[in-house]
C-alpha cells in the first residue's frame, strides 16, 4: 500500500486488459487455420481475470483453451483434407471476438480514466498543502 | 537521517527561551512523540518511497527505450507516481523551510 494506490490499482486494471486484448488478437490472427483432421485445431484463448494476491486490484490467473475439437469443414480441394473431403478449422466466432475486443478496449480507457482521476485529486490534495 | 529543523538547535543558546521548555511536558504533546511517529523518521520514511518509485520509473523508462517493455502505459503510470511524489516532497520541504524561516523570524 503505497502513497498514491489508487494508480497502482488501476494499473493492474490496465494490465488485465491488455492481455485480454492480446488473446482477443491471437483468436483473430489464427481464425482461418486449417489443420488435419488428425491434428487438433487452434483453441481459442480466454484470459482469466480475477483478484490480485496482495488484494490491490486485478490479475490475469491463466488462460483458458477453447475447444480442441474445432468444427469441421468440408473442403475436399484442400491439401490437408482427408479422405472423406473434410478438415478442421477453431471454433471461433469473429462476430464474438470483435465484440469482446470493444469490451476489452473500453475497459482498458476506463482503468486510464482511473489513473487521470487519481492524478488531478492527488494533485489537488498537494495543492492544497502548497496554500 | 537528521532532523530537518536541527539547526535551530544553535540558537538554543539563547537563555530567555528556556521557560517554554515545561510546555513540552504536557500530556497532550506526549501521545505524538512515539518511537517511530516523530516527523523526522515519517519524512525519511516518505523519501525513501519517492526515491524507491523514481527508480522504478528509471528502469521502465529504459525498458521503453529498449523496447523490452510491452506494455508503454505501465512506465507512464509509473511516471506519473513518481512526478506525484516530487510534487508532495516539494509541497513538504517548502513547507519545512517557511516554518524555519518563520522561526528565525521570531529572533528579529
Amino acid at each position: 500500500m503505497s502513497t498514491f494506490n489508487v494508480i497502482g490499482v488501476a494499473a493492474s486494471g490496465v494490465t488485465v486488459y491488455r492481455k485480454w486484448l492480446d488473446a482477443v488478437a491471437d483468436n483473430i490472427a489464427n481464425i482461418d487455420n486449417v489443420s488435419k483432421t488428425s491434428d487438433k485445431a487452434f483453441q481459442a484463448r480466454y484470459v482469466v481475470a480475477q483478484q490480485a494476491q496482495d488484494g490491490n486490484g486485478a490479475q490475469v490467473g491463466g488462460i483458458a483453451l477453447g475447444s480442441a475439437e474445432g468444427v469441421l469443414a468440408y473442403e475436399p480441394d484442400n491439401p490437408l483434407a482427408d479422405t472423406e473431403g473434410y478438415v478442421r478449422r477453431p471454433d471461433i466466432d469473429l462476430g464474438g471476438q470483435m465484440a469482446q475486443m470493444i469490451m476489452a478496449q473500453r475497459a482498458y480507457q476506463a482503468n486510464l480514466s482511473v489513473v487521470d482521476r487519481a492524478r488531478d485529486s492527488y494533485q489537488a490534495a498537494i495543492n492544497l498543502g502548497k496554500g | 537521517m537528521t532532523s530537518p529543523i536541527g539547526a535551530i538547535g544553535a540558537v538554543g543558546g539563547l537563555a530567555p527561551i528556556a521557560p517554554v521548555n515545561p510546555l513540552e511536558s504536557t500530556a497532550g504533546t506526549q501521545a505524538t512523540s512515539g518511537a517511530n511517529t516523530d516527523f523526522a523518521s515519517l519524512l525519511s520514511k516518505g523519501l525513501q518511497g519517492v526515491q524507491a518509485s523514481q527508480q522504478n520509473a528509471d528502469s521502465l523508462a529504459v525498458q521503453v527505450a529498449n523496447g523490452k517493455l510491452s506494455d508503454p502505459a505501465q512506465y507512464t503510470m509509473a511516471a506519473t507516481e513518481a512526478s506525484l511524489g516530487l510534487n508532495l516532497t516539494m509541497a513538504i520541504r517548502n513547507k519545512a523551510v517557511e516554518a524555519f524561516q518563520e522561526i528565525m523570524r521570531m529572533q528579529a
